[in-house]
């Protein structure tokens, strides 16, 4: 076997701030005149490693997929080994030519007509004229959108978008291919078209480099597998062992996220979130099976009275669409004000919010939990976001076709279908 | 170390890279973002392609008018001829400059999503201007007819000359748009530099109301902006007068080409880090 792609001591260090905002000439020349001693501790507070240490190698021929939580690193490493960000510390050599598909549309035009965008988006990855002229109908009939070929892009469905900008990458032919998160886009019958594709990509010999949350696409997909945590890798090898040591290892990053206790904000308005914590109390855990409720407790300090105080839980998908939102009189007894508002007097104290999401509610995925204290004329006294939970469906309850991640949606119904014979 | 792989990537910043097989494999990629950008320009437009006529036509009838008569102007032909033979030179110098420093910015999505050699976003610009040229020349030959003037074989002097106001856009691109990745102080600035140096192109006048090119202010005006010579060049191809070789003139084409080796050589140390700063 050959090698097709070696890494050594691939690694990345980000300057926050420097990272994200453009800055002008002044604030440079600032920086400049604060001298190197500021610059140095500045350096160290602000440095952050996506990516550490990280060495591998692959065959030729092989599908890795790269797994990891949000942040772990992983789409680091692509844009890392795709070139459009160089390494900080390390080297990577590979074999052949590489094409990278980092987002669906790369180079897409809004004014311009479908086969404008696909001589576009195709070159700009890479291809050729002469490669796309070859497959220009192999790619209209994937992308399935014949008939508004000359119709510009942006009178077209997202539906339509998405599949002709996916149609021009699957055509490309690299020698490594590395893909990030492409899969999940489209409707269900697309996605399996897009799988499909993929496959058979994977079996022409090319090498191709997969990051993906889906574990059932690593499955199906992938030769090996490498898990990454807070840009180092913590596991490689075999796909059946990476995957077991992802869920692992999110199990226990979820008891770490579980238990969450807070200071007191310096601008506190009286009332405040001292803790949350996700599952029983004997066994936290951000983790939750499809079938189980998931347990919420929320500690509260509250310094002065306050007229009217409630809780307010919203839940939203990992797209930030909120699903639902609850709030702590609901289904109590609380005063009824004049208005017909429910009116919440509290005293001062500490308090303790239990409350349990009925199950099985959520579809098996990420939720963000958004957690917010709510004070008289509907003032926001204190809220905590980005508390994560994972629904899993441990025991298959409702993942009836294989070939699926999950079942639709974001909510999932237990249904007794009854099929009877007339 | 990684012998027998055919691409090497290391933390190291290289000194020098100049990729020209690269960027000549991906000239594909250049083609269809020159098509791209002719074909949005007039997209949802009812006049289309004659707006592009209109422009320096109009921009010809004000000069002519309002600034031609008021100057002292020594050229025995007629105005416009001479005024627009050298806009349509400034042009495509100023929006190689222009276009080729901001394109970098303006396609910054580009440039996080996907690896290309990214001196084709300024290199682009230069020939994307070439479809106002042939436009202009167009309305520069309707004028011909119309004040029944015919260039003589000085003509081919404008393919020299036009190659070299490339060079020069292109350069000073490759020097700005990478400060401007940082620093968006040089779009800011931009409109500015542009405006000053029309006027010391001697666009609308004949350079010698600038002065005597053989020395003082005029000397070092023409080393220093080789426009002066080059609008000269271009006068000298399509109305048969002028002389862009003095000495001062090809001093200046000399660090045109200094400037873009330079050019590339910085251009290529400061893009690797183009997507992490953009």
């Amino acid at each position: 076997m050959t090698l097709a792609l070696k890494c050594e001591g691939l690694g990345k260090r980000y300057q926050l701030g420097e990272k994200s905002d453009v800055y002008t000439l002044t604030d440079w020349l600032g920086r400049r005149l604060l001298g190197r001693e500021a610059k140095s501790v500045e350096e160290s507070k602000n440095t952050i490693w996506a990516l550490k240490n990280l060495d591998f190698e692959l065959e030729a021929g092989q599908v890795l997929g790269i797994v990891g939580r949000n942040g772990s690193g992983k789409s680091t490493l692509l844009k890392i080994l795709s070139r459009i960000t160089p390494p900080s510390t390390g080297h990577f050599g590979y074999k052949g030519s590489m094409a990278s598909l980092l987002e669906v549309g790369t180079g897409f035009k809004q004014e311009l007509s479908g086969l404008d965008n696909i001589y576009l988006s195709g070159t700009s990855l890479g291809l050729r004229r002469q490669d796309i002229r070859e497959k220009i109908d192999e790619i209209i009939a994937f992308a399935e959108i014949e008939e508004f070929i000359h119709t510009p892009v942006k009178r077209y469905s997202s539906g339509m978008y998405v599949r002709l900008a996916f149609a021009v990458a699957a055509h490309l032919e690299p020698d490594i291919l590395l893909l990030d998160e492409v899969l999940a886009v489209g409707d269900q019958k697309f996605q399996r078209k897009c799988l499909s594709k993929m496959k058979s990509v994977a079996g022409e010999g090319r090498t191709v480099l997969f990051v993906s949350h889906n574990m059932q696409a690593v499955t199906q997909l992938c030769t090996q597998a490498l898990l990454l945590d807070k840009g180092v890798c913590v596991s490689h090898g075999g796909v059946e062992e990476v995957v077991k040591a992802y869920h692992d290892h999110n199990r226990e990053a979820g008891e770490a996220m579980a238990v969450r206790t807070f200071e007191k904000p310096s601008n506190s308005n009286g009332a405040w979130i001292k803790s949350i914590q996700l599952g029983r109390k004997d066994n936290p855990s951000s983790v939750v099976d499809i079938m189980e409720p998931l347990q919420i407790e929320v500690e509260m300090e509250v310094d002065d009275d306050h007229g009217d105080l409630i809780l307010n839980l919203n839940v939203r998908s990992e797209e930030g669409m909120i699903l639902f939102s609850s709030r702590d009189p609901d289904g109590n007894n609380a005063t009824e004000g004049q208005d017909k508002v429910f009116i919440v007097p509290t005293p001062k104290g500490r308090y303790r919010y239990k409350a349990s999401l009925p199950s099985p509610l959520l579809n098996t995925g990420f939720y963000e939990l958004q957690i917010a204290l709510i004070g008289e004329h509907r003032v926001v006294l204190d809220q905590k976001r980005n508390i994560f939970v994972e629904v899993q469906d441990l025991k298959g309850s409702f993942s009836s076709c294989i070939d699926q991640r999950r079942a639709h949606g974001e909510v999932v119904a237990p249904i007794n279908w009854i099929r009877e014979k007339d | 170390m990684l012998e027998g792989f055919d691409t090497k990537v290391t933390s190291r910043e290289p000194l020098l890279e100049l990729k020209l097989g690269e960027l000549w494999d991906r000239r594909d990629m250049l083609v269809f973002l020159v098509l791209r950008d002719f074909k949005i320009r007039f997209k949802q437009s009812a006049l289309g392609v004659a707006w592009a006529l209109l422009q320096p036509l109009a921009t010809t009838l004000v000069f002519t008018y309002f600034i031609g008569g008021a100057m002292n102007i020594q050229f025995d032909g007629p105005y416009p001829l001479y005024f627009l033979s050298g806009l349509m030179i400034w042009n495509a110098f100023a929006k190689t400059f222009g276009n080729g420093t901001l394109s970098l910015v303006n396609e910054a999505e580009l440039i996080r999503k996907v690896y290309f050699p990214r001196m084709i976003l300024p290199i682009y610009q230069a020939f994307s201007v070439l479809t106002d040229l042939v436009i202009a020349m167009v309305i520069f030959a309707g004028l011909c007819l119309w004040y029944g003037h015919a260039p003589g074989i000085e003509i081919f002097w404008a393919i020299p000359f036009l190659f070299l106001t490339m060079l020069a856009g292109i350069a000073i691109s490759l020097w700005l748009g990478p400060v401007n990745v940082r620093f968006r102080d040089i779009q800011i600035v931009l409109p500015l530099i542009t405006q000053l140096l029309f006027v010391a192109s001697a666009v609308m006048f004949p350079i010698r109301n600038l002065g005597s090119l053989e020395h003082g202010v005029g000397f070092w005006l023409a080393v220093f902006n080789p426009m002066i010579g080059i609008v000269e060049g271009f006068r000298l191809a399509l109305l048969g007068e002028g002389n862009p070789f003095q000495t001062a003139n090809m001093i200046s084409y000399g660090l045109v080409v200094l400037l873009f080796l330079g050019g590339v050589a910085f251009f290529n140390t400061s893009q690797r880090r183009f997507a992490d700063v953009i």
